[in-house]
């Protein structure tokens, strides 16, 4: 297989063409949702009677709609950036002292560290709601950063984790050896070399929970509602045009995100085989 | 000799006591930064998850509104009606609820296996006091017919403890107060639906993403790493922003139609949207790049020798597959194939966009219980049922995953 240079088989042509289609079925979807949002009348098919930036200005403008849009936007951001702190903090020192740990019961205290990956949207908001509700939680901000930061801590734990499984514990003896205290080795030492992880950890919870949507559902009054809200009342009431717009500047906003982590995984293969 | 010996082993002991303090310093640690992320995560959601599960045990409405009657007919064999003392206690407990204004949550619990024993409840409410108080049996009776039907009392009785698997009953499909109505067994069907397009959309997933992965892992280093963020950037983008471009294509005078019919392929708008096509492309959709991501990252590992070793010892380019490439490939399979099936079938918002009625999953029914009816005991059971199924799909591939590594050894 993959022997023959010239004269390309049947079944590689067909593995060729069937890759290319399931590609496209990937991507195309979200790409013909970009140039709709241009477009100068209220359709959401080709071919555009013209190109209009209307739809950006109903989110930008100051219309009653526009502001809800940027209210979510803010909220998205409120939520987000204090969740992804916690998220990152609390994450990062736990993989740290998950690595090489030898508890017997290890295994189960990882279970409850990823346990918000495993648990359906439904029943963490079920439950959240449940909690918060009696605590006169639900309806603040409180309880969206209190929840995006627990679904978001596990992304942190394993993006870290990955970090620190090439890591070379021998820098760290290195740096015992030539009188660093633990505090100072950990940030000339640990932290560079695990900061790739950090980071793609801290973009990991951070876009969740822009994408969070079910839980937040459950816990948001109209203030703190998200941009995601925004979008899923959108479409059930009254699609308009401005959904895909938003649409656009979150497909922009995860085309950043990704090369960034991207890169960023790049630096940490290198790290690691400079590290051995 | 022997003292060299006891010294020697003195020593050691005292090295292995003090490496063993040093490692015990060092676990202690390493627990101190894990602990605040496992206390938090406890705290913020196993605990409330947990507390919420309890609810679909719970069963408290009806022995707290009507205590006595709820003590007294615990006693009744369910032959013919209850016994002239449990009218009577009924009569006074419902007159004390009304009062208490407790007898409404008892009706409306009761009002889950019987439709319409709230109203029947809420009507002996009121007319109970106005009764003549000679025969509690003939004075209820007299106020509604109903109370000569032994099911009323049958579902009384099943609601009289506090703790009851009556929520599971219903999700499951069996009642014991009533016989067959309409919706019985509903939750039971959701549930084979659930897993039949999880099912589904997995195998869509394995179909569409082995060979895509195969493509990808066999391409020159250059063109994969181009053609991979075809792959990631899905991936990143939101569940909800995918989901809306389906919602753009698939509409009656959507993207595809208006493809269709320019192109002459069909003269009248396809219904491409609000059934299960849609919600199946759009899952797939959503779900591909979570089966393709470990499928690839393990597929590029395999070394190119090991197939090329087995063309040279003369296997045909399929035996060579089946064989070498196919078993190093099933960790990055089961791994996909995992991801994929938990997640699907905890699908709520893809359905409930792009979905009719008959297309909703598990979770739609729960939210519906929870916020549209206020059913929280019946929320919480299928919560568990959810959750359960999660659970046995995570412990059957750890013990797949567990023999395939015992294999490769």
């Amino acid at each position: 297989m993959g022997l023959t240079k010239r004269n390309p088989s049947f079944p590689k042509l067909a593995l060729g063409v069937f890759s290319t289609m399931t590609l496209a079925f990937l991507i195309l979807p979200i790409i013909v949702i970009i140039p709709l949002s241009f477009n100068s009348a209220p359709y959401f098919t080709y071919p555009m009677p013209g190109f209009s930036w209307r739809w950006y200005a109903e989110i930008f403008g100051d219309s009653s709609a526009s502001v809800m849009w940027q209210r979510g936007i803010l909220n998205s951001f409120i939520v987000g950036i204090s969740s992804t702190f916690v998220a990152t903090t609390l994450g990062t020192l736990a993989a740290l002292g998950l690595s090489q740990s030898t508890w017997r019961y290890r295994n189960l205290v990882y279970a409850v560290l990823v346990s918000p990956l495993v648990v359906p949207a439904i029943v963490s908001g079920l439950g959240l709601f449940y909690v918060f509700a009696k605590l006169k939680l639900v309806g603040t901000f409180w309880s969206l950063i209190l929840a995006h930061a627990a679904l978001g801590a596990p992304f942190v734990v394993i993006t870290v984790s990955a970090t620190l499984k090439g890591f070379n514990q021998t820098l760290l003896r290195a740096a015992e050896v030539h009188g660093a205290s633990p505090a100072r080795a950990f940030y000339e030492v640990t932290l560079p070399l695990i900061l790739p992880g950090v980071v793609s950890g801290a973009i990991f919870a951070f876009v969740w929970s822009w994408d969070e949507i079910v839980v937040t559902l459950f816990l948001a009054t109209p203030p703190q509602h998200t941009v995601p809200i925004r979008m899923w009342s959108g479409v059930r009431e009254s699609f308009n045009p401005t959904i895909t717009a938003v649409a656009t500047l979150l497909i922009a906003m995860a085309i950043i995100l990704m090369l960034v982590v991207d890169q960023l995984n790049q630096r940490n293969a290198r790290f690691n085989s400079a590290s051995r | 000799m022997i003292a060299a010996k006891a010294l020697s082993d003195g020593l050691e002991e005292s090295a292995a006591l003090n490496y063993r303090r040093e490692l015990t310093m060092k676990e202690m640690r390493r627990g101190v930064l894990v602990a605040p992320l496992f206390i938090y995560l406890t705290a913020i959601f196993v605990v409330p998850i947990v507390l919420m599960l309890i609810r679909s045990v719970e069963d408290p409405e009806v022995s707290r509104a009507l205590p006595n009657t709820a003590t007294l007919i615990q006693a009744w064999d369910g032959e013919g009606l209850p016994s002239a003392q449990v009218f009577a206690a009924l009569a006074a407990d419902v007159k004390q609820a009304a009062l208490d204004r407790t007898l409404g949550q008892a009706g409306n619990r009761l009002n889950y296996a019987i439709p319409g024993f709230q109203s029947l409840l809420m009507k002996t409410g009121q007319k109970i006091s106005d009764a003549p108080a000679v025969d509690a049996t003939d004075a209820l009776v007299q106020i509604d017919q109903r109370w000569k039907d032994a099911r009323y009392w049958l579902a009384l009785r099943d609601a009289s403890s506090k703790y009851s698997l009556f929520y599971f009953r219903t999700a499951l499909g069996f009642s014991t107060s009533e016989p067959a109505t309409e919706g019985r067994g509903l939750y039971l069907d959701v549930l084979v639906r659930t897993l039949w397009m999880t099912l589904v959309v997995t195998s869509a997933c394995v179909v569409l993403g082995y060979p895509l992965s195969y493509f990808l892992a066999n391409a020159p280093e250059r063109l994969r790493n181009r053609l991979i963020l075809f792959v990631l950037l899905p991936f990143w983008t939101s569940l909800l922003v995918r989901t809306t471009a389906w919602f753009v294509l698939l509409q009656k005078h959507g993207l595809i139609n208006d493809t269709g019919m320019f192109l002459g392929l069909w003269s009248q708008p396809l219904e491409l949207i609000y059934n299960r096509f849609a919600v199946y492309v759009a899952m797939t959709h959503v779900m591909l790049p979570f089966m393709v991501l470990p499928l690839y990252s393990v597929m590029l590992k395999i070394p190119k020798t090991y197939l090329n070793a087995a063309a040279t010892l003369g296997a045909h380019p399929v035996r060579t597959f089946w064989e070498v490439y196919l078993p190093l490939s099933v960790p990055g399979l089961s791994a996909g194939v995992l991801l994929v099936f938990i997640i699907t079938l905890g699908f709520y918002i893809t359905p409930a966009l792009l979905g009719g009625p008959a297309d909703q999953m598990l979770s739609y029914y729960i939210a519906q219980n929870a916020s549209n009816f206020g059913n929280w005991g019946l929320a919480a059971a299928l919560s568990v049922l959810l959750l359960a199924v999660v659970g046995a799909v995570i412990l059957l591939f750890g013990r797949l995953g567990a023999t395939a590594t015992t294999r490769e050894a």
